[in-house]
């Protein structure tokens, strides 16, 4: 699905130089769940900006359905994003002035999907993240946990190859992470492939293989012992 | 505090320096435009009121309205006017008369031209307050031939300002003993005088003893009145006075009104003022645009304040944390604005003082500003800064101050929903105005354009203007200087006349209407065989004078001859008047009564018709006119010529010389005398366009301001936009459609106010555009491209950014 060689990340201040990501190689296969963990400022966040093309790396190659994108132009990484990539952020991220319809839908209409086939797909995501009875409320009058089903349900909706989930719980009590989670989950075992980002080690636990960070290194990659055996 | 509110201001001033730089310059532009305009209006509604008593001088003016015949207003009276009206009433404690007379004056070495000379009452100076500067003004026209000049005149005529005693010729035979010279007169003021002859001289100024047998409106009379004198009450008992002492239904004829000295400039307008008038309604547009500039450059400084917010809030947090109340937060923000505004009121001074030279000779008027000296400007200055400080900073300081601890220095911006549609608001009001200004000056432009441009039905290229050319020698003189002109082989026609084209059409004589049999009056002009040719007025029906029509020649009756034949050319306006149609008119007699008793009359017969041509300024419908062949009243001498005109001016100032030697030459082109009735109009109209632009830009400014703001504020979702899946040209259109709606918004505001406002307005020009939908349309497109222009390169700049920074902008 998608392979990191060699890839460096570096913030240049007036005086500093922090290299966020150094020398990473990661590659996440069709149909994984992977989880990425480490310490504030270890380079997660990073990490996952550049597998979901939101940020160039300073050097390396990024393979992605074997397309090296490293240096793909911002409108090229714009439109390999939209038909491949689904994000879940930890605040949601959703846009306060549409309702949750809307907000669903808004990728669909970049993808100038036509409006009778928008509607029908969304009104399935909105079941599938059971969020229906909520469609024309607006962000602000949601809970925190309705809010992310409406963000994951957006993720959805241009059924991604990917999605990348940057601590999706982390806004969340416990009840509704784990019901993110168990919806992660559901969306992993009907094929789509997840990195998710995350503090939390139960979390972890829902993915099949973690990858441990410090200071921009890969320090440890460990696989779930169910998917050991 | 105090200090730390000043540093905190001028770190925040120089760290944001794009915004600060367009707040101060936006605003120092406002300023000044405003001061500028303020300078222009408060000169013009401050005329004649340096006189000690201008609050109670008033001036006796006439309307002149018989029945059938178009209304005509003299700013003059009658000499006995003044006498009869302080007799009759108390309210009226004095008058002073001034009689014009203008002359040839000067030594017998040299003699000048001089148009403003008045003979006038001794008291003229204990009404006005002409300043001294030799002599004794309240004895200096107690005696005849004695006369007061200005200093300059006194400089041009002889040579010098210290000539008390000296003897001053006054044409070529009268002698005038200079008994005062005053300092030039003001600019702001009605009146236009350089020489002040006494009262007893009158007879011999006029060259005519019996002048006081003429009771001719030639007077300007002015009075003093009462203290706390109601002067609408005394002018409605004027009719019944004249009814009753002068005659029974004579104010069906005419009225006399009275005016405010201090109101002359800006509203009187009428025939003979002494100088151009002003015009109120231009101190309205311009005082209207300065409020409207000063307006717009405060809503762009709380626009651009509150864009600037964001940037602010998590100070205002940590303030609050730090213990500071919301009244502490609204203090800091409205002395950053004060600071703000006095920045700006100082360049703005600077930017006046730096133009007010150029400003002040593009407007032909000078123009002081003297705010250092002048207490009262100085005061009117920080005023103005202190209001625009606390209007402009008073929403942004309520705005910012408002602002939630606990979220902003958790990172959550205060999204602040309430302040939008003040926001939005304020720019559809900004835009509003911005539009209306557009179409205003359109609309002004196409007119004028249109008035300059309309066919005036005579030609007025290639004419040379001479004036006075019958002071000497009558007709007899004329005809040797029209001789001797036409010998130059440039020189292709001579014409005379008593008027030329763009002079006001005064003069007039009795007729009786042929349908209603009223009398009427009809504006008369007295012209030469040549007239029509030299100005190339197309004739519609008949002939012109001509030599071998000798029966045409107009005379009065005479008690020898009391009833008489003439012919006269007549325009269509004035065929029309008569109740004919133009192929009916030629060959009808008129009837021309001289007396009430029908004891003497001439029998005009209509020879010719000539097309309708506008004769007087274009601001004016053509009048019915018709023409007669008088050459002892050729006043002016018009000369149609080809070629180089300066071997043409050559010769006529040769031959003047010759024909005239005592009399200076007085020369103009007939295409300078047309352009100098819109110089004035057309200055204006470069102010108001230049001022409307300014006006525009600064609206410009504002909506930067908001785009800015809105684009600051929607960071956030761009990023989320981009993230799922938004183009650069997705996020641009989203943006300046939002815009957009505000511009239709203003469109629809503007649309309606500017169409009335203008159409109200054309109804002052007799020949006008159609208002023209396109206008509208038009204005419309360019505010929208403003916008686009505007809110499209800050959203493209936005949606260019990666939006992983938008994401982690909070």
């Amino acid at each position: 699905m998608l392979a990191l060689k060699n890839i460096v990340k570096l913030y240049r201040t007036e005086s500093v130089e922090t290299r966020a990501l150094d020398k990473i190689n990661i590659h996440v296969g069709k149909g994984e769940f992977v989880a990425i963990m480490g310490q504030s400022g270890c380079g997660k966040s990073t990490l996952l900006n550049t597998i979901g093309m939101l940020d160039q790396p300073s050097e390396g190659h990024y393979y992605f359905d074997g397309e090296d994108v490293a240096n793909y132009s911002e409108r090229r990484l714009s439109d390999l994003r939209k038909s491949n990539i689904g994000f879940i952020f930890q605040s949601f991220n959703l846009i306060d002035e549409l309702t949750v319809f809307e907000n669903i839908e808004l990728p669909l209409i970049y993808q100038k999907v036509a409006k009778v086939e928008r509607q029908q797909r969304v009104m399935d995501v909105l079941e599938k993240v059971g969020i229906a009875h909520r469609k024309d409320h607006y962000p602000q009058q949601l809970s925190g946990g309705q809010q992310q089903r409406v963000a994951v349900g957006r993720a959805l909706i241009c059924r991604p190859k990917l999605i990348l989930a940057d601590e999706p719980t982390g806004n969340l009590d416990s009840k509704n992470g784990e019901e993110v989670m168990e919806m992660l989950t559901k969306l992993n075992q009907e094929g789509a492939t997840i990195v998710m980002v995350t503090h939390s080690d139960a979390h972890a636990t829902y993915a099949n293989r973690t990858i441990h960070l410090f200071d921009g290194n890969v320090v440890t990659e460990q696989m779930q012992e169910a998917y050991c055996a | 505090m105090l200090k730390s509110y000043l540093i905190i201001a001028l770190r925040s001033l120089l760290t944001q320096r794009l915004y600060s730089a367009i707040n101060v310059f936006g605003l120092a532009i406002g300023l000044a435009s405003c001061i500028l305009m303020s300078l222009f209006v408060f000169s013009e509604m401050g005329f004649d009121t340096y006189h000690a008593k201008s609050d109670n001088i008033i001036r006796v003016v006439t309307d002149l309205h018989p029945p059938g015949s178009t209304e005509q207003r003299f700013t003059t009276s009658q000499y006995k006017t003044g006498e009869a009206f302080v007799q009759e009433f108390a309210e009226l404690t004095a008058y002073t008369r001034f009689r014009n007379v203008g002359t040839s004056m000067g030594t017998q070495q040299r003699m000048f031209n001089e148009n403003l000379v008045y003979v006038v009452d001794a008291n003229v100076f204990d009404l006005f307050s002409f300043e001294a500067f030799s002599g004794d003004l309240t004895k200096a026209l107690t005696r005849p031939n004695t006369v007061v000049l200005t200093e300059s005149t006194a400089q041009r005529l002889l040579g010098s300002t210290n000539v008390l005693g000296q003897t001053l010729m006054a044409g070529s035979d009268i002698a005038l003993e200079v008994t005062a010279v005053i300092k030039d007169l003001p600019e702001n003021t009605h009146l236009a005088i350089n020489a002040l002859v006494s009262w007893g001289t009158m007879g011999q100024m006029l060259g005519d003893e019996g002048w006081e047998e003429n009771p001719s409106f030639n007077y300007y009379t002015y009075f003093e009145t009462a203290k706390g004198t109601d002067v609408e009450a005394l002018e409605a008992k004027i009719p019944a006075y004249m009814e009753e002492k002068v005659r029974e239904g004579i104010s069906d004829v005419f009225t006399l009104k009275l005016q405010r000295i201090t109101d002359i400039y800006l509203t009187s307008k009428q025939a003979f003022e002494m100088k151009a008038n002003g015009d109120i309604n231009t101190v309205y547009a311009f005082s209207t645009i300065a409020i409207l500039i000063l307006l717009i450059a405060c809503i762009n400084f709380m626009n651009l304040s509150t864009a600037r917010a964001t940037k602010r809030a998590k100070e205002v947090g940590v303030r609050k944390v730090m213990g500071a109340y919301k009244s502490h937060l609204v203090m800091q923000f409205l002395g950053e604005a004060l600071l703000i505004s006095f920045l700006s009121m100082a360049i703005a001074c600077g930017v006046v003082e730096a133009i007010l030279p150029t400003f002040s000779q593009f407007i032909g008027k000078e123009l002081t500003f003297n705010y250092i000296t002048d207490f009262s400007t100085a005061l009117s200055l920080v005023s103005v800064a202190v209001v625009v400080g606390i209007i402009s900073g008073s929403y942004p300081a309520f705005y910012l101050s408002a602002f939630n601890p606990a979220k902003v220095l958790k990172g959550e911006l205060t999204r602040g929903k309430s302040g939008a549609w003040l926001r939005k608001s304020l720019v559809i009001f900004q835009f509003s105005i911005a539009i209306m200004l557009m179409i205003a000056t359109t609309i002004t432009y196409l007119q004028l354009s249109y008035a300059r441009n309309i066919d005036l039905g005579y030609n007025k290229e290639n004419i040379v203007l001479l004036d006075r050319v019958n002071t000497q020698g009558g007709a007899g003189n004329w005809q040797v200087l029209k001789n001797k002109l036409l010998a130059h082989p440039q020189i292709t026609g001579v014409a005379g006349s008593s008027l030329h084209p763009t002079e006001l059409l005064v003069d007039s004589y009795q007729l009786l209407h042929p349908i209603s049999q009223e009398i009427i009056q009809m504006p008369i002009i007295v012209v030469s065989h040549d007239y029509f040719d030299v100005y190339d007025i197309e004739f519609i029906g008949g002939r012109p004078f001509a030599p071998e029509y000798g029966a045409d020649e107009f005379s009065h009756p005479t008690e020898q001859q009391p009833f008489k034949n003439v012919g006269v050319i007549v325009n269509q306006a004035a065929v029309k008047s008569l109740g004919w149609q133009d192929n009916e008119a030629l060959g009808k007699q008129l009837r021309m009564p001289f007396d009430n008793e029908g004891k003497q009359a001439l029998t005009a017969t209509i020879v010719g018709v000539v097309k309708d041509h506008h004769f007087s300024s274009l601001h004016e419908q053509i009048k019915p006119t018709y023409h007669v062949y008088y050459p002892e009243r050729f006043a002016n001498m018009s000369i149609k010529f080809e070629g180089n005109v300066s071997t043409v001016s050559q010769h006529i100032n040769e031959v003047w010389q010759q024909v005239m030697p005592n009399q200076p030459i007085i020369m103009d082109y007939m295409d300078d005398e047309f352009n100098a009735m819109y110089t004035e109009e057309d200055r204006q109209m470069t102010m108001f366009n230049l001022f409307s632009a300014l006006a525009i830009f600064i609206a410009c400014l504002g909506l930067f301001g908001l785009a800015s703001f809105t684009t600051e504020r929607r960071t956030k979702e761009i990023g989320i936009r981009k993230v799922i899946g938004a183009s650069v040209m997705d996020i641009v259109v989203l943006l300046s459609m939002e815009f957009s709606k505000l511009v239709l918004l203003a469109n629809v505001i503007a649309w309606p106010i500017a169409w009335y406002v203008m159409s109200n307005w054309l109804t002052n020009f007799v020949y006008r555009i159609d208002m023209n939908p396109m206008i509208f349309v038009a204005s419309a497109l360019v505010a929208f491209v403003i916008a686009w222009v505007t809110v499209g390169s800050l959203a493209s700049v936005a949606a260019h950014t990666r939006p992983i920074k938008s994401l982690r902008y909070e």
